[in-house]
């Protein structure tokens, strides 16, 4: 047992708890005074009754875990190979998630135009560098309208096509850095109860699909208080003790400042909520968790330390395949928080129960992480 | 000769759509070919059953702050509106605006899918012709959603029904369909028939009247007495919501429809 390195850990999650508890009244003052708030227009999750008061609680509350694991990790825990690309990801992904969830709030309704419509622009339009234009951002249009089928309502903030694209970007720079600077050892898949055969380069796809999912995972799961700030909680706490007996120390440390700078947040947005991470922190963090796990070689138990998070989103995938497809409703309301809401479930006892399983997940992701 | 008992209570949960507490909310007319939504959800498209209406103006109301049902799904105003036809109104008025409703096509599929349930043990939708193999992608789509894609030109299609010549022989069961009506011949329609009683042809559709305004609209019944067997449909005397010739626009729909016949499910 490294008793030093826990106890290291330890001391980064209390400092950074701290910090984040100093600063957390400043960054609420500056969400009100800029009226970062959250408004029912646009949010079709609002339900009547008790969820009207979620009308004006501020939102990016998730820049309070972003800045403060940010700061505590480039000034104490810094270096070039470990944690340099998982803080630089975590940034891209916050920072897609801060202009959405500005543009939703200051941002104008977004304009659409129809893919038949381009494709007239493209014969008739009278000058020939605008019809060699729209002939060009045709497919990005048809990948606007498919991606678009994903959501429920294009709102004003970046749209679903657009989101997928940078995340995918984030997802290829985390698969640069596996692939190209960790090392030979992580062209082999660690797989629980299997050793660790070699993929080569498809861990290229593989790390770009569980960055883009677990970061949208995450994202999905941000609708409740306490919901995404409380399991991100015991997930990272799941992946410190996992980093921890694999003798990783960057990431021991960098997983305790998460929780640290987590649990602070979450004081503040269980219910009622003081702010709400907004998608600056769900994607962020949905990001960095993926990223924490695949440097620890601990890809396939993502979806463990992750198991309330891939429940929601595979709620979500679930109802978009039977409502497009089959043009029925599998869950009342999809993600899966909000079919319990339907069902008459308080929000605290959907809360409680979802931290329950979870922590039961991650205490499982940590029991097979132990066999090699 | 009445329909099977399951196909009647499917009518008459659309003349009373099963609502907590409030009765008498007929399903209004709802036709997606003007909002032309695709991949859409069922009863989102004219073509949902009551129960599946009900359930899904609780999930609106309840998601787009409407307020109109509490989270059991029972209705909110009753102080605001003590009469239970005024509740009924307030109901379908709440329909109308968020495009919940029922087109003849969806009216007719639902309750004849209940009938040859009972009565046959089968499910007619997927024994009926939509489109050949060869046109792959819509076959596959009217596998996956057989309900939305049965159009009236789907019943008029002699793979799936015979024309019935003699008006003695109409049973319940049988369509009256009539093909590219209106006044610009642009639209089909379709009947059912419910019940025979002595010279009387009763029928149920979802259709609109242009006298009925936004909020009228919906399910209705009316009936055709045949007064002469030997002459055609047209010459018999229909009868719905008390009014008969032109103003019965019904009647006024079949007399504009370039074809008008009755048909058969073959099964």
């Amino acid at each position: 047992m490294n008793l030093p390195l826990i106890q290291q850990a330890l001391s980064y999650l209390i400092f950074s708890a701290i910090g984040a508890f100093i600063w957390a009244p400043l960054l609420t003052k500056i969400l009100y005074k800029y009226k970062i708030t959250r408004r029912d227009e646009f949010d079709f999750t609002l339900k009547g009754g008790e969820r009207n008061k979620k009308v004006g609680t501020p939102i990016m509350g998730g820049l309070l875990v972003i800045v403060t694991v940010t700061v505590v990790t480039m000034i104490f825990n810094w270096n070039r190979e470990n944690t340099y690309v998982p803080i630089g990801v975590m940034g891209i992904a916050a920072l897609l998630g801060a202009t959405d969830d500005l543009l939703n709030i200051f941002g104008k309704k977004r304009r659409e135009r129809k893919i038949s419509h381009i494709i007239n622009l493209i014969k008739v339009h009278k000058k020939w560098y605008m019809r060699l234009w729209y002939l060009l951002i045709l497919p990005w249009e048809a990948f606007r309208k498919s991606a678009a089928i994903l959501g429920s309502h294009p709102g004003r903030g970046i749209q679903v096509h657009e989101k997928l694209f940078f995340q995918f970007l984030a997802g290829a720079v985390t698969a640069w850095w596996i692939y190209f600077k960790l090392g030979i050892q992580w062209h082999s898949l660690w797989v629980p109860f299997d050793g660790q055969p070699y993929v080569g380069w498809w861990i290229i796809p593989i790390v770009i699909f569980f960055v883009m999912f677990t970061a949208n995972a995450v994202n999905f799961a941000d609708g409740l208080d306490g919901l995404a700030g409380g399991s991100l909680v015991i997930t990272f706490l799941g992946l410190m003790i996992i980093s921890w007996t694999e003798g990783r120390t960057s990431f021991t440390l960098l997983n305790a400042t998460v929780v640290g700078a987590l649990i602070a947040y979450t004081y503040f947005n269980v219910k009622p909520a003081r702010f709400q991470m907004g998608d600056v922190g769900s994607l962020g963090l949905g990001a960095l968790l993926a990223i924490n796990a695949i440097a620890i070689n601990r890809t396939m138990l993502i979806p463990f330390v992750g198991f309330i998070f891939y429940v929601e989103i595979i709620s979500v995938i679930i109802q978009v395949f039977c409502r497009r497809i089959l043009g029925r409703r599998f869950f009342k309301m999809a993600p899966i928080h909000h079919h319990f809401e339907f069902r008459g479930w308080s929000e605290e006892k959907i809360v409680m129960r979802f931290w329950l399983i979870h922590a039961f997940f991650v205490i499982l992701a940590i029991w097979m992480s132990l066999y090699k | 000769m009445k329909l099977s008992p399951s196909a009647l209570k499917t009518i008459h949960d659309y003349f009373n759509l099963p609502f907590i507490g409030v009765s008498g909310v007929r399903c209004p007319y709802f036709n997606n070919a003007r909002l032309g939504q695709r991949g859409q959800l069922k009863v989102l498209i004219g073509k949902g059953t009551p129960e599946e209406i009900v359930e899904e103006a609780k999930i609106v109301s309840i998601q787009y702050r409407a307020n109109v049902f509490d989270k059991n799904g029972v209705f909110n105003a009753h102080v605001d509106h003590p009469a239970q036809h005024e509740q009924a109104e307030c109901i379908r008025q709440f329909l109308v605006d968020n495009n919940l409703g029922v087109d003849c096509s969806g009216f007719v599929t639902n309750v004849l899918q209940k009938h040859f349930q009972e009565t046959k043990g089968i499910d007619f939708v997927k024994k009926l012709f939509v489109t050949s193999k060869k046109n792959f992608l819509r076959w596959i789509i009217s596998r996956l959603r057989p309900v939305e894609q049965i159009s009236v030109a789907v019943y008029a299609n002699n793979k799936n029904t015979s024309v019935i010549n003699d008006l003695k022989t109409v049973q319940p069961g049988d369509l009256v369909v009539a093909l590219k009506t209106g006044p610009n011949k642009n639209y089909n329609h379709i009947l059912l028939v419910e019940e025979i009683d002595g010279n009387k042809i009763k029928y149920a559709h979802a259709r609109t009247w242009s006298s009925e305004g936004k909020y009228g609209h919906g399910v209705s019944q009316g009936t055709i007495t045949i007064t002469n067997p030997k002459k055609g449909l047209l010459e018999q005397v229909w009868e719905e919501k008390n009014k008969t010739g032109e103003d019965n626009e019904t009647y006024l729909e079949a007399k504009q429809a370039e074809v008008l016949e009755i048909r058969r499910i073959k099964l």
